[in-house]
């Protein structure tokens, strides 16, 4: 339908309704008040309740401990010089794991042959703009040099999370300057393993994404804030 | 032959296994639900907020749909706004045609299965898969969701164990863990083949064309961004005005649904991969559906249109936990079904939906956006018996009783008939009554009149 004419009937529409009174100016976010916490501590007890980790101690010591238990397999990262610790990568493949590239090609042909090489990945290692402690979630943003399908395709998600993104809610992040989530194409808040409790309210983990996530925390980032 | 109503549905289910899998899911999400808005102290405060942030969208909708549509076209991205079910589809169809698209993912959506999407596709050759695990189910099967937010309520383990295992080729288990696995790996393969992936949207933002696609499984991810044409259907009210007003809508979603402070995966999309993107779809196509829509708006019931499609409501109310969802017919079952329904759909033929509810006032109580269902519920029925047409088979007894009623001779010898009857019972209940009485008797006793009636009492007694 000619959108004029689509827009018009929904005008109509409204001139006729007998809408519940409601505020003529959009009445915008809100900010919930909640407790102080310790924000560490209440991320760590969020995620655990969804079945995700999170690491505090030494994060490469942190690596080694996931790696050990999965073994060598394929890996998607980010690029070095957006995540917030160095050398993560090669912590992987110097265990054995291969890096899979994260670029998938924009011609038909040539994307299905890429993506068909995702069929298996082990890992994915992504940095995080954010962690929420109300709801133990993280946040991730497309660009270059850092493909969605690291967080989405692997069986096992390692997040890198400075401790000082971690923030009280996902509101407190969404309405600081800090979010811009229109300046990516895609932001995610991973909010622990993937879930389903389709078949008689069983819950399992694993179902389409990863079944493991670990947030392993690291020092003050350096890594901008990417726009 | 006319199709079965409400009631004939709902008798037949009532007391059968489906319905009985369906009341029971529905109480462990009630409990969920309970449990988060308890742990959240600004739940309240969020479902005022919500509800204020909706009204305030619906009242100036076409001003925001017309600013979410620049933002979407600015990044690149193509909407089409479809006035019916054949408009949206047709056009759906057209960008499979005109990408080559042999192969498509859905995520689960409400409003592609209202205008029936996949049979469209399907009939112009394409391969259509759902990926919720629930919805893979429902497909495979050929049976219809019995939630709008969990979809397989109603089957048990050892019926997908074996559907799998007639379907997909593999061994029979009835292991929830193994059959998880079984549906990763087959649809792991036409996730990542699939030339387009078709999602709903849970909300749009005006201001930057923003969509959220909320999932626990990441089949929502996974569907918006392996191929590279996405398509985005939206029912037109799912737009709020800004990104932190859609932030508001999630804080109070993921509670009222499942019982999540947020749901696995919030996925936020703002336009097609970007140059210089490692990874995403290289096509964004938004189609915003009417459907109905503005015909509600115009309605009695618009309010409804401030609905987030949480299923809260299905959950708490006694009539759909009993029922299940097939018996309502349509597509959105429980309160928000019964109202939205005959109006997006039209009455002939749902005259009863109204009724399938006992106006115990739970689903306003629970609503997220404090939607005024029972209300609404009320005023359809008052719309459905001005036509006359719903209980017909009542017109009878309502006319005797109001002959009764203003004859007292006749109410008289109608009490001591009563009367009578109740005498006839030393329990002073009725375990099981004849003719019309059997319905009632089926489920429940009904008490027995006194043996005395209070006007021959009071003869008696007066003065005493």
């Amino acid at each position: 339908m000619d959108r004029d004419a689509f827009l018009a009937r929904v005008r109509a529409g409204i001139d006729r309704s007998t809408l519940p009174p409601a505020p003529e100016a959009d009445p915008g976010p809100l900010v919930p008040d909640l407790p102080d916490v310790d924000l560490i501590e209440r991320f760590g007890t969020a995620i655990a309740t969804l079945d995700g980790t999170l690491h505090t101690g030494d994060p490469y010591a942190a690596i080694a401990e996931i790696i050990a238990a999965h073994g060598p397999g394929q890996l998607v990262a980010w690029d070095d010089e957006h995540l917030p610790l160095a050398d993560a990568i090669r912590r992987f493949t110097a265990s054995g794991c291969v890096r899979i590239d994260g670029i998938v090609p924009s011609s038909a042909g040539e994307r299905l042959a890429h993506q068909r090489g995702y069929f298996d990945v082990l890992y994915g290692l992504t940095g995080a703009e954010a962690g929420f402690a109300e709801t133990g979630s993280i946040v991730v943003r497309s660009g270059p040099g850092r493909p969605r399908m690291a967080s989405l395709i692997p069986l096992v998600h390692i997040v890198l999370l400075p401790r000082d993104r971690i923030v009280r809610s996902p509101m407190h992040w969404l309405t600081s300057e800090e979010s811009n989530v229109a300046g990516a194409a895609n932001v995610v808040y991973v909010t622990g393993p993937s879930r389903t409790a389709d078949i008689e309210q069983r819950i399992e983990l694993g179902v389409h994404g990863p079944r493991e996530v670990h947030v392993v925390l690291v020092e003050r980032s350096e890594v901008s804030r990417h726009r | 032959m006319t199709a079965p109503t409400f009631a004939q549905r709902g008798a037949e289910a009532v007391g059968s296994e489906a319905a009985a899998a369906v009341g029971d899911g529905a109480r462990h999400l009630i409990e969920k639900r309970a449990a988060a808005v308890d742990a959240y102290p600004a739940m309240d405060a969020m479902r005022d907020r919500a509800r204020d942030i909706r009204l305030h969208t619906l009242a100036h909708l076409d001003d925001y749909l017309f600013e979410f549509a620049e933002a979407v076209e600015a990044l690149g991205g193509h909407v089409f706004f479809a006035a019916d079910a054949g408009e949206a589809t047709a056009h759906v169809a057209g960008i499979a045609r005109a990408a080559g698209v042999r192969t498509i993912v859905k995520s689960k959506s409400m409003v592609t299965e209202e205008i029936e999407l996949n049979a469209a596709l399907e009939a112009d050759g394409r391969r259509v898969v759902e990926t919720d695990l629930g919805e893979f189910i429902v497909q495979l099967s050929g049976d219809r969701p019995s939630h709008i937010v969990a979809p397989v309520l109603h089957w048990t383990k050892e019926q997908v164990g074996r559907l799998f295992a007639d379907e997909l080729g593999v061994a029979y288990t009835d292991e929830p863990t193994e059959l998880n696995q079984i549906a990763r790996t087959h649809l792991r393969r036409i996730f990542l083949e699939a030339d387009m992936g078709i999602s709903g949207v849970n909300f749009a933002a005006a201001s930057t064309g923003t969509i959220a696609v909320v999932t626990n499984e990441g089949n929502g991810r996974l569907t918006t961004t392996a191929p590279r044409v996405h398509v985005a259907v939206m029912g037109m009210e799912r737009v709020v005005p800004t990104l932190e007003d859609l932030g508001v809508m999630l804080e109070v979603l993921g509670r009222s649904a499942t019982g999540q402070a947020l749901t696995t995966y919030t996925n936020l999309i703002t336009g097609p991969r970007r140059p210089g993107d490692a990874d995403g779809p290289d096509e964004l196509h938004v189609v915003v559906v009417d459907n109905g829509r503005s015909t509600v708006l115009g309605d009695d019931v618009s309010e409804v249109l401030a609905c987030i499609r949480c299923g809260a409501c299905l959950n708490i109310c006694p009539v759909y936990r009993s029922v299940g969802g097939h018996a309502y017919g349509d597509v959105y079952p429980g309160p928000v079904g019964s109202v939205l329904s005959p109006i997006l759909f039209g009455f002939e033929g749902r005259e009863e939906l109204p009724y399938a509810c006992t106006l115990c006032g739970a689903c306003l109580e629970v609503c997220p956006a404090r939607i005024d269902l029972p209300r609404m519920l009320v005023n359809l029925r008052e719309r459905v018996a001005a036509e006359g047409s719903a209980f017909s088979w009542l017109d009878r007894p309502l006319d005797a009783y109001e002959f009764a009623a203003t004859h007292p001779t006749v109410w008289n010898a109608s009490l001591d008939g009563a009367s009578v009857a109740g005498r006839a019972s030393r329990s002073g209940w009725f375990k099981r009554l004849p003719w019309r009485g059997k319905a009632w008797t089926g489920e429940r006793d009904l008490p027995a009149p006194a043996a005395t009636s209070f006007r021959r009492w009071w003869r008696k007694h007066r003065g005493s």
